[in-house]
C-alpha cells in the first residue's frame, strides 16, 4: 500500500509524481486533520467505556475480527 | 511503521452487527462493512492523522473517519505505537438521541444509577435495546416507505436524520443528503415535539432556495445545492452557527414525545 497526495481539481483527483499500475485500486480519503467535531456527554461517556475496555484487555486484532465476521 | 491495531470489544461487537446487517440487506456490497472497515483501519495504522479531531478535553486524542460507502464513523486514538479503535456509530443516527430515549424508557432506579455515572453495562444493554428500535423503524423505512412508517416513528426518524446531519455538516449537508427529501415534514416533526426554535432555523434554511423550494427529488435537490451562490450558502452557515448557539434539545424533546405517543 502506498499514500498519495492529491488536489480535486474540476471533480478528478490530481496526483502529482505518483506512479500508478494501471488498474490499480484506490482508497479516497478526504482530509480531515483540520476539521474538529464535539460529542454529546453520552458519546464521550461511551468512548470512554472504550478505552477503559482496551486497557483491561477486552479488544481484539483487526486480524480476529475480520476473522469473527459473516462470510 | 504501522501502528499495532487493538479494536475495543465494543466497537468489535458493532462491527460484527453491521457486517451482518449488510450481509443480509446489501446483496449488491455483502461484505462491504468487513473490507471497508479492514481497508479504513489499515490505513490508519500507516496515517492516523488523517482524521478529524475532537475538540472536546473529556477524551483527548480521539479522532474519526467517515466511511462513506457503508455510513459509518471510526472513532479511535493512537496511544504509543497503538491505534485503538473504540466505536464503530452509523452517520445517521445520534446516539444523543439514543441515549435520552434510554434514560427515559429505564426504570426509575436504574435511570437514577445511570445518572450517577457508574452503571455503563446497564446503560449499554438499554442502549442496544433501543438501537434495536432504531433499526426496526430504519429497516421499515428502508424495506417499504417512508409513508409505511407509524406516525410516531416517521417523527423519530425525521428529527434524527435532522439532528444527525446538523451535527455533522449543517443545513447544507442536510439538504444535500437524502434527509433533505422531508424538508416539510421535518419541520412538521419539530414543532409537533415542541423543537420552535429548530423549526423556525429550517424554514429559514429552505428560503435560501427562493424563488424555489427545496426539492423532495434527491438527485434535483443536490443540482440545487451545488448551484448554490456564496451568499447562499454563507446563510446557511449562519443558520448552522444559530442553530449551534441556541439550540433546543431535540434528544430530550424526542424523548419525552416517544414516552407520551
Amino acid at each position: 500500500m502506498q499514500v498519495a497526495t492529491g488536489t480535486v481539481v474540476n471533480g478528478k483527483i490530481v496526483l502529482e509524481g505518483v506512479p500508478l499500475a494501471e488498474g490499480a485500486k484506490v482508497t479516497v480519503v478526504t482530509r480531515g486533520a483540520d476539521e474538529s467535531f464535539s460529542l454529546s456527554e453520552a458519546q464521550e461517556n461511551a468512548l470512554l467505556a472504550s478505552i477503559e475496555e482496551i486497557e483491561r484487555g477486552a479488544y481484539v486484532t483487526l486480524e480476529e475480527l475480520l476473522a469473527s465476521l459473516p462470510q | 511503521m504501522a501502528l499495532r491495531v487493538k479494536i475495543s470489544a465494543r466497537a468489535a461487537r458493532e462491527v460484527r452487527q453491521a457486517a451482518e446487517w449488510w450481509l443480509v440487506n446489501r446483496t449488491s456490497a455483502p461484505g462491504a462493512i468487513g473490507t471497508d472497515f479492514a481497508e479504513s483501519v489499515g490505513l490508519l495504522a500507516e496515517q492516523p492523522a488523517i482524521g478529524a479531531k475532537y475538540s472536546g478535553s473529556r477524551t483527548p486524542g480521539v479522532r474519526r473517519l467517515f466511511l462513506s460507502r457503508v455510513g459509518y464513523f471510526i472513532y479511535y486514538r493512537v496511544d504509543g505505537t497503538e491505534l485503538r479503535v473504540l466505536e464503530f456509530w452509523r452517520s445517521g443516527m445520534p446516539v444523543a438521541s439514543i441515549s435520552a430515549l434510554a434514560v427515559s424508557k429505564l426504570p426509575p432506579n436504574i435511570s437514577s444509577n445511570r445518572n450517577a455515572s457508574a452503571t455503563t453495562t446497564t446503560a449499554m444493554s438499554s442502549e442496544d435495546f433501543l438501537f434495536s428500535l432504531v433499526d426496526e423503524i430504519q429497516r421499515k423505512q428502508r424495506e417499504s416507505s417512508f409513508a409505511a412508517l407509524l406516525p410516531r416513528e416517521r417523527i423519530f426518524y425525521l428529527v434524527s436524520a435532522l439532528e444527525a446531519e446538523l451535527n455533522n455538516g449543517g443545513f447544507n449537508q442536510f439538504f444535500f443528503n437524502s434527509a433533505g427529501d422531508f424538508t416539510t415534514e421535518s419541520v412538521e416533526a419539530l414543532r409537533t415535539i415542541g423543537a420552535d426554535q429548530t423549526a423556525m432555523l429550517l424554514e429559514q434554511a429552505a428560503d435560501v432556495f427562493r424563488p424555489v423550494t427545496p426539492s423532495p427529488n434527491w438527485s434535483e435537490r443536490q443540482a440545487q445545492v451545488n448551484a448554490f451562490t456564496e451568499a447562499q450558502n454563507a446563510t446557511l452557515e449562519s443558520l448552522d452557527r444559530m442553530f449551534d448557539a441556541y439550540r433546543d434539545n431535540l434528544s430530550r424533546l424526542l424523548a419525552n414525545f416517544m414516552e407520551s405517543a
